[in-house]
């Protein structure tokens, strides 16, 4: 008489082979469009202007407030006769002229920062006394200087790019890790070299936030400092063309010109702010 | 901040625009607010305020009480808004932005001109010797005005510069315009040493500036008009006129008696003058400024219509006036004008 339990017979069970399954599912329709980032922000847009068109024509004062579609024909009118397009090509060449010589002076500025304590003392003492001055400020100073021209609007783009970018920079460049350091320091890395191979990318999406704030500094100090002198009425910007319109009740048009500051922002924001960071910190697993 | 998001703010603003900016309720009879903007020529402005001239009028019109409340605005532009908006119901500013005003509001608000400030010269004056007619400026000359290419002065010299160089270069002189209010213009003139060297001025802006030997007269708006020539005008809409006719006669009625003090003391104006302005002028400059034939401190408008024929034909309005009684209230027709 044995105490171990019964033994159950082993059986196997064949399985069914599997019917014409798909293995993977397909979404439904509005759910895969709504995974598409461009459609979102689209409808988004077109809600907002259906929003003011009804605004506008509840209001019914089209000069204090022009519709939307009296704005979009004003703007495509501004295109087609080319005004607008001369007007942005003016602002947009100004505005480069002025915010690569910040670039280069920030990048400047930070290098001797990372690289001397004289350099970083020069740098916290004229950002903490520069920084907080609206570049607007400056103008009236720099038309003293640099006379009635280009010069003095680059002089203050200069002035609204350089802090911003400076600090971000160099905020970033203290962020880059010891490891990273020494890694650069094994090759024998120094000076410029040092920023350049490992100061640079490591702190590149800071350095990419520096850019974002300066370049939207950029704008608005320029679009302002042309509301409040064209450099002469003949040569003026975007900016003085939105006066000049508001001036003479043109009121579409001025929300035209806004809108081409917009839509320039938009374009910058997507193409190459967006293409600079895709190829290198989302790539290098640094931002999301 | 991404950039959508400053779409959707804007957007937004003008949401908030919308509901803020609808049109005020209708004011009840009684009340008017008045801007004017600095200079001797608001002066039949002082002194209606300084003898409370529409308080006294209301009063011959059946209207025990009339709230005035004055406010000074600096640019035609501000103005503009302000009366569009409807936070002011009379505005002034000179005779080419109301026009402008006029043109645009056409068959909507019909924004129309209540009466003349007076009719003043308004020199072009520049520092350069070697520059003696219009002709001699060239791309080396800065010409500082308050708003270039809209103001009055800038329109002033469009139609001379039509005049002389034909209807298609008629803003020719406009690329190397540059907007500089009168007072920092004045300066620029007189020290020299600065890019400007020209400024369509204004009184007393331009005596000020004349006082200086460096300092010449190159030419004057009456001379590109044809004679005494309005300057500054007041204007309001169609529906403050129309639902406020005692208010609105009581105020016209104010600025003829205010006419008629001027021209009986002249010394009396220029002390007003000086009282209500707080101004740092000597009183016998002031003096000298009302009692110069040149100047008419008159509530009829004067050669206005050259205005709305020009700008029509240079194609700055849209509108064609038949006289100057299109954009005139009819108030104003009791008085001689052009």
């Amino acid at each position: 008489m044995s105490l171990s339990p019964a033994r159950r017979e082993e059986y196997e069970i064949p399985l069914q082979p599997l019917p014409d399954l798909k293995l993977e599912r397909e979404l439904p329709l509005a759910q895969r469009l709504w995974q598409q980032g461009w459609l979102r922000k689209t409808l988004i847009l077109l809600a907002l202007a259906l929003i003011w068109e009804l605004a506008a024509r509840y209001q019914g004062n089209d000069l204090l407030l022009p519709s939307f579609l009296q704005t979009a024909k004003a703007f495509v009118e501004g295109i087609g006769t080319g005004e607008l397009l001369e007007k942005v090509a003016i602002s947009l060449s100004v505005l480069i002229k002025g915010y690569l010589l910040g670039i280069g002076l920030a990048f400047l500025l930070t290098t001797l920062a990372v690289s001397t304590q004289l350099g970083r003392d020069l740098l916290s003492t004229l950002t903490s006394m520069f920084n907080p001055l609206p570049a607007i400020a400056l103008l009236p100073l720099s038309l003293l200087w640099f006379g009635l021209g280009e010069n003095s609007l680059i002089f203050v783009l200069v002035h609204s790019v350089l802090w911003a970018l400076a600090l971000n920079t160099y905020a970033g460049f203290l962020g880059v890790s010891e490891t990273q350091r020494m890694a650069g320091r094994n090759y024998g890395l120094k000076g410029l070299r040092f920023v350049l191979f490992i100061l640079i990318p490591a702190a590149l999406p800071s350095i990419l936030a520096g850019l974002k704030i300066g370049w939207a500094f950029a704008w608005r100090t320029l679009i302002a400092a042309e509301l409040v002198f064209g450099a002469s009425s003949g040569k003026g910007g975007l900016g003085w063309y939105i006066f000049q319109n508001r001036n003479e009740l043109y009121t579409d048009k001025v929300f035209a010109g806004l809108a081409a500051v917009i839509l320039i922002g938009l374009l910058v924001e997507n193409l190459v702010f967006a293409t600079v960071e895709r190829v290198t910190v989302k790539r290098w697993g640094m931002q999301r | 901040m991404t950039h959508t998001f400053t779409f959707g703010r804007l957007a937004a603003a003008l949401g908030l625009l919308g509901a803020l900016a609808t049109p005020l309720a209708a004011q009840a009879e009684g009340k008017i607010s008045i801007a004017q903007q600095f200079g001797i020529g608001y002066l039949v402005l002082h002194v209606v305020k300084d003898q409370q001239l529409i308080e006294k009028h209301a009063k011959a019109q059946g209207l025990d009480k009339v709230e005035v409340e004055w406010r000074t605005i600096s640019g035609a532009t501000a103005m503009n808004e302000a009366l569009l908006a409807g936070a002011i119901d009379v505005v002034s500013a000179g005779v080419p932005p109301m026009l402008t005003v006029w043109d645009r509001t056409h068959g909507r608000q019909n924004v129309k001109a209540v009466a003349s400030l007076g009719s003043l010269p308004n020199y072009l004056l520049s520092n350069r010797e070697e520059v003696k007619t219009l002709d001699d400026l060239s791309e080396k000359d800065r010409i500082a005005v308050p708003a270039a290419g809209v103001g009055f002065q800038s329109r002033t010299l469009q139609i001379e510069t039509a005049k002389l160089y034909g209807k298609d270069d008629f803003q020719r002189f406009d690329n190397i315009s540059v907007s500089l209010p009168h007072p920092d213009a004045t300066a620029a003139l007189i020290k020299g040493g600065s890019e400007i060297t020209a400024h369509f001025s204004s009184p007393p802006f331009q005596y000020q500036a004349l006082e200086n030997p460096k300092v010449h007269k190159l030419i004057s708006s009456y001379d590109i008009l044809g004679g005494q020539a309005t300057f500054n005008v007041l204007y309001a809409t169609e529906k403050f006129h129309d639902e406020n006719p005692k208010t609105y006669k009581a105020f016209y009625d104010a600025l003829v008696e205010a006419e008629q003090i001027i021209k009986a003391d002249k010394a009396a104006a220029a002390e007003t003058y000086i009282r209500v302005e707080n101004s740092k002028l000597p009183l016998d400059f002031v003096k000298k400024i009302i009692e110069d034939p040149e100047n008419d401190f008159t509530i009829s408008p004067q050669r206005t219509f050259i205005y709305a024929e020009q700008l029509h034909e240079l194609g700055v309005l849209k509108n064609k006036a038949t006289s100057w009684k299109d954009y005139f209230f009819e108030e104003a027709y009791a008085h001689p004008g052009s």
